[in-house]
């Protein structure tokens, strides 16, 4: 019997199934807003198709024959798993193309990632909405502030879902017209003759200049001070004095010269993520991306070991730092 | 195609228990061709070419059974 089946249309089915629940083609057609006679001429036509009776016709309603049975335990079946799979991928297509909140460190939000995040835009079609909050402090993401967060602070709640990214290497730098001006420092003891930008944030630390200076000195030397990457960037590149900036920052695209006192700031990037977000898949697939935006394989300044400006422009051409970078500022 | 087969009591209920593997390859077949009936009238595409896949390979299997 079971090949009959194959030209099936679901409508005869779903009239059936409604007459055999209501025993009677009056109700069924009233149920489904058709004629009594269109209902019996599409059961007469399954049966024929199928070349056995469904149901038997009697005077108080119809019947189920054995076959009918069969069918009817059958169809309801299938009525319930296609409607929960369509469920499910209603559900699956909802979910696949929501939004996706990422806070984010100011600097590496602004300078690094917002290139790529664009580039992520394009690959997938922006099928999602990211949006990307530049934070000064570490969100929440256990009070789902952001779904996603990448801090420069290591995440200390047992619950979040946590990894580290990468690092990001802070070294000295200074506007060439600073250093004509000023002079180059050649050791850390020549520094309390220059001026200092100091950037200050939640996430990140001062230069605790006072700790290798003294607090009288320090004060002296931090002529300008801020919380936000892109005032701070703009305040070396332009002249204010000599501040601590990623080892990139000569990619960016200001004016800016390391200064090799011989040290570099170390700080962990972290990503952190609530235990339910780490279970959507277009969640998944953005920490994927995440994960490769900071692969040191690729972008190697990320990596554990201190990377100079020099030995980054030694390794990757103008173009490709460029490329990476976008130059954010005009080079002058 | 007609399989011949020996004459059995019909059952009250029909289990997995009171069929033979005719009977359950003969309601998988029909099951999935009334899912891909049902597919077709929601306009699940990706769900249809699963169901002719799983459809052909049950006839295959039900062929085997015969010969």
């Amino acid at each position: 019997m079971e090949h009959q089946w194959r030209n099936a249309d679901w409508n005869s089915i779903r009239i059936f199934l409604a007459v055999a629940r209501l025993c009677s083609f009056r109700k069924a057609s009233e149920e489904l807003g058709m004629s009594v006679n269109t209902a019996r001429r599409t059961i007469s036509r399954l049966e024929d198709q199928l070349g056995y009776l469904l149901l038997f016709r009697e005077a108080e309603g119809v019947r189920l024959t054995d076959e009918g049975r069969r069918v009817v335990l059958a169809a309801r079946d299938v009525e319930s798993s296609v409607s929960d799979m369509w469920r499910v991928a209603a559900m699956a297509e909802r979910e696949a193309s929501g939004p996706i909140r990422l806070a984010i460190t100011e600097g590496l939000g602004s300078f690094w990632l917002t290139p790529r995040i664009v580039d992520y835009m394009n690959d997938t079609g922006a099928q999602n909405r990211v949006e990307l909050q530049c934070a000064m402090r570490s969100v929440d993401v256990l009070r789902m502030e952001a779904d996603i967060s990448v801090q420069l602070e290591m995440p200390n709640r047992p619950e979040l879902k946590v990894k580290r990214l990468g690092y990001l290497h802070l070294v000295p730098f200074a506007s060439t017209s600073y250093l004509e001006q000023f002079g180059r420092p050649k050791n850390v003891a020549d520094m309390v003759n220059h001026r200092v930008v100091e950037q200050q944030t939640d996430q990140l630390r001062g230069y605790e200049l006072d700790k290798i200076f003294g607090p009288k000195i320090a004060e002296r030397m931090v002529r300008m001070k801020t919380n936000f990457s892109s005032a701070h960037y703009w305040a070396v590149a332009k002249g204010a004095g000599i501040g601590l900036m990623p080892n990139y920052a000569r990619a960016i695209g200001g004016d800016v010269e390391h200064i090799d006192l011989g040290f570099d700031f170390r700080v962990e990037i972290w990503l952190a993520t609530h235990p339910e977000v780490a279970k959507s898949a277009r969640h998944r697939a953005f920490i994927d991306f995440l994960t490769d935006s900071f692969d040191d394989k690729k972008f190697p300044w990320f990596g554990a070991d201190t990377m100079t400006p020099e030995e980054i422009e030694k390794q990757f051409s103008r173009e490709d730092l460029k490329s990476y970078f976008e130059g954010f500022t005009a080079r002058s | 195609m007609t399989l011949r087969r020996l004459s059995r009591p019909v059952p009250e209920t029909v289990t997995l228990a009171t069929q033979d593997e005719h009977d359950r390859i003969a309601m998988l077949i029909m099951q999935l061709d009334m899912a891909l009936a049902l597919a077709r009238t929601k306009g699940l595409a990706r769900l249809e070419a699963h169901l002719e896949a799983a459809i052909a390979e049950a006839r295959g299997l039900h062929s085997k059974l015969l010969n």
